[in-house]
């Protein structure tokens, strides 16, 4: 079941009446575990077993691990990150509609079952549990159902945002209608929609034309402009779904953390990480590159942990070498400019600072090809044409005004302050919110699933 | 917030919301439908040729295919007036499908029969069958205003005269070996055999249905690139269709200058070429009349 379908729209209705009901106070826990549950298995429901494997072991290895944490801890966490690297890169040894596999049915079983829908932001859920509560030494351990509901809260459970337990598990306690703040659920649900429905699926129809062999038909200028469609479109895309979920979270009484702060304004890669993803960025800061000594043991170890933290989190986005590419890469920008940031930052100069965005977004939206064509030659075939005239025969030509159309909210949100965008629109909020309703409806693009259920 | 405010917000974005929509309506019976999209890129999208079918009286006769067909542009037959309803990227049954929706029929229905590897595409036919819900699609005003604005000047409908003197310049060169070759690869072997047969019977059962209609169904191939008619697939799909509809009188039969014929790829003929074969298509059409 996606954000977008009417099933969807269905489902959030009758769970929010059921929700605010006096009678059902008690159970409000229980009945979102349910209903994360049906959302789950509406789409996949031969992975629900996995799914409460996953949140099962989880408990008991926080039951052990806030008795006896330097065992417990670490078998818990081998344990998930198993899980993920089964699911996640079986593909790279086995090929799952192979006629024979292992000729163990039990294994044939696992080896075929398919890459469940949003595993790697569980999972991360999962290891986040674990490390903040045995961290805490809470005892006792949280009962299993608000486990359950810190993992698989339906409107994160796909693609985030990746929620640290300590700011989630306080959030559970009864809720109260008259304590939903509606129009702010509104706001970032129709926000999350319109980004969705009218910038990123319009976008795709015509970012199709990077995909193999679509891009060998297209000139080296349009290449450059598909670039910085797909750069909006990925951004509308995954800020579509988050600020979805924030307003849904918001509308059960859930405060999820935003997701995104204009990443296409920053002046350098860093400052681009602490905008983009941020949930993720704040993930891999807390439970990986401060573990391995963040920047506390000299220089080069501090490079080092750079790259590897974004090695890693490349990977965590796939199995293939594009991502691995596209996580290095970063890395590598990050370890370049750091040398340099501290002089740069301290220049006080829009010129500069404007050449810098610049420079972070073509860098960045250059980046973005390996997601795009995780196959490495394509990428490497795509990148390479930007920089050549194409003399095949076959020639498309992209329309502009809609592609400035399009784009315009994200270049909207971007380049117009926020002050003086919200002193504009001031008295006409509701106005606004509305027509972006009617222009939803009418100017939708193909349905298209959400970039970021594949990860 | 005060409940208050809140309510009052939500009244004012759903009422907004409302009259948007209701403005869009109106604007959609006003100007008689939704624009013809244009496509976002001019590779050519077959909306616009459907929603034009649509609107507009049946035409006494169709061209269905994929985007083999949908390069020979409509005044390339002039002074014969044909409907071109060709699908890029899709299976021709999608448009039989559509076109069998309909409460009329053309008159005369012609059919490529060159790739029979893709199923019925059920959204694409959701979307433009006569019952479908697009008949009550509103203007979308951004597009209403690019596709105004873009409009091309051989749109459908619009029948812009034809530049033959191309005819007289000599056949463009164009290095398309590699489209060839990877052709040759994804049509080599018989993995797609089994959807050719489905296919073919399904438009087998179809064309019964139409023709019991009192239209008449023809069937025509167009030319490939040298190399890829000898390939696995095109031969299965020329047998299939043959053994299918092994009625002659069914089949436009229709010759052209193939050493005048050039492809911007492995099957679509670059407009010169298109012309010629038109042309050729044209003279067997009105001997079918």
């Amino acid at each position: 079941m996606t954000f977008t379908s009417w099933q969807f729209g269905i489902f959030v209705t009758v769970v929010f009446g059921l929700y605010y009901l006096p009678v059902l106070r008690t159970f409000q826990v229980h009945l979102l575990v349910l209903a994360s549950l049906f959302f789950y298995g509406y789409g996949q429901l031969e992975l629900l077993p996995m799914l409460a494997i996953a949140v099962l072991g989880t408990h008991l290895f926080l039951t052990l691990a806030l008795r006896r944490r330097t065992i417990w801890l670490p078998i818990g966490i081998a344990f998930n990150l198993t899980l993920l690297a089964f699911f996640k890169y079986k593909l790279l040894f086995v090929t799952p509609t192979a006629a024979t596999l292992s000729n163990i049915p039990a294994i044939d079983f696992l080896l075929r079952l398919p890459l469940p829908i949003g595993i790697s932001f569980f999972v991360f859920h999962n290891i986040s549990l674990l490390v903040d509560l045995t961290r805490r030494a809470e005892k006792p351990p949280p009962n299993l159902t608000s486990v359950f509901l810190y993992i698989i809260f339906f409107p994160q459970l796909v693609s985030g945002p990746i929620m640290q337990a300590a700011n989630f598990m306080p959030q559970i306690k009864p809720k109260f209608l008259v304590d939903v703040e509606f129009v702010e659920a509104a706001k970032w649900t129709i926000t999350g929609y319109f980004f969705k429905v009218y910038v990123a699926n319009n976008l795709n129809t015509m970012t199709t034309y990077m995909d193999f062999p679509f891009y060998e038909t297209v000139q080296w200028h349009d290449k450059w402009l598909l670039l910085i469609l797909y750069s909006s479109q990925i951004y509308a895309d995954f800020f579509g779904y988050s600020s979805i979920a924030v307003g849904l979270g918001r509308l059960f009484g859930y405060r999820l953390p935003e997701n995104f702060n204009l990443p296409y304004i920053s002046a350098s890669f860093s400052e681009f990480w602490t905008r983009w993803h941020i949930s993720l960025s704040s993930w891999l800061r807390t439970y990986l590159y401060i573990p391995l000594g963040g920047n506390r043991c000299g220089e080069l170890r501090t490079y080092l942990n750079l790259m590897i933290v974004m090695g890693l989190g490349g990977l965590w986005h796939g199995a293939g070498l594009s991502y691995l590419t596209w996580g290095l890469l970063h890395g590598g920008l990050l370890v370049i400019e750091r040398p340099f940031a501290g002089t740069l930052n301290a220049a006080n100069s829009t010129t500069l600072r404007a050449v810098r965005v610049t420079f972070v977004f073509l860098c960045v939206s250059i980046l973005w090809i390996f997601f795009k064509l995780p196959n490495f030659e394509q990428a490497t075939a795509y990148l390479s044409g930007m920089f050549t005239h194409n003399n095949s025969p076959r020639t498309v030509h992209l329309s502009y005004a809609l592609a400035a159309l399009y784009t315009g909210p994200v270049i909207v949100q971007h380049l117009v302050p926020k002050a003086l965008l919200a002193r504009l629109t001031a008295n006409a909020e509701p106005y606004l919110y509305g027509l972006m309703v009617a222009l939803m409806y009418v100017e939708a693009g193909p349905d298209a699933a959400f970039i970021y259920f594949q990860f | 917030m005060n409940r208050k405010y809140q309510m009052a917000w939500l009244a004012k974005a759903t009422l907004t919301a409302f009259f948007a929509l209701v403005s869009c309506a109106f604007a959609t019976s006003f100007f008689g439908g939704p624009p013809e999209i244009q496509p976002a890129d001019n590779d050519g999208e077959a909306g616009p040729a459907w929603i034009a079918y649509r609107r507009e009286p049946t035409p006494q006769s169709v061209l269905l295919g994929t985007s083999l067909t949908y390069h020979l542009k409509e005044p390339f037959f002039l002074p014969v007036s044909v409907r071109n309803l060709a699908i890029p990227g899709r299976s021709v049954l999608t448009a039989l499908e559509i076109i069998a929706s309909y409460p009329k029929l053309p008159d005369n229905i012609f059919v490529e029969l060159n790739v029979m590897t893709w199923r019925a595409d059920n959204d694409f036919i959701r979307k433009f069958s006569y019952n479908s819900g697009a008949h009550f699609q509103v203007i979308a005003p951004i597009r209403a205003i690019v596709a105004y604005l873009g409009r091309p000047a051989d749109k459908v409908g619009v029948r812009q005269p034809v530049d033959e003197t191309i005819l007289n310049q000599p056949p463009a060169e164009y290095d398309n070996r590699i489209y060839i070759q990877r052709g040759r690869v994804a049509w080599s072997g018989h993995n797609h055999d089994a959807v050719i047969s489905e296919t073919m019977d399904a438009i087998v059962h179809i064309v019964q249905k139409i023709e019991v209609r009192g239209s008449r169904v023809y069937f025509f191939e167009l030319p490939l690139a040298p190399g890829m008619a000898d390939t696995d697939v095109a031969k299965t799909t020329r047998a299939v269709a043959h053994q299918h509809f092994s009625d002659a009188s069914r089949w436009l039969q229709f010759s052209y200058p193939a050493d005048q014929l050039r492809f911007r790829d492995h099957a679509h003929l670059d407009e010169r070429s298109a012309l010629i074969v038109a042309h050729a298509m044209r003279d067997a059409m009105t001997a079918k009349h």
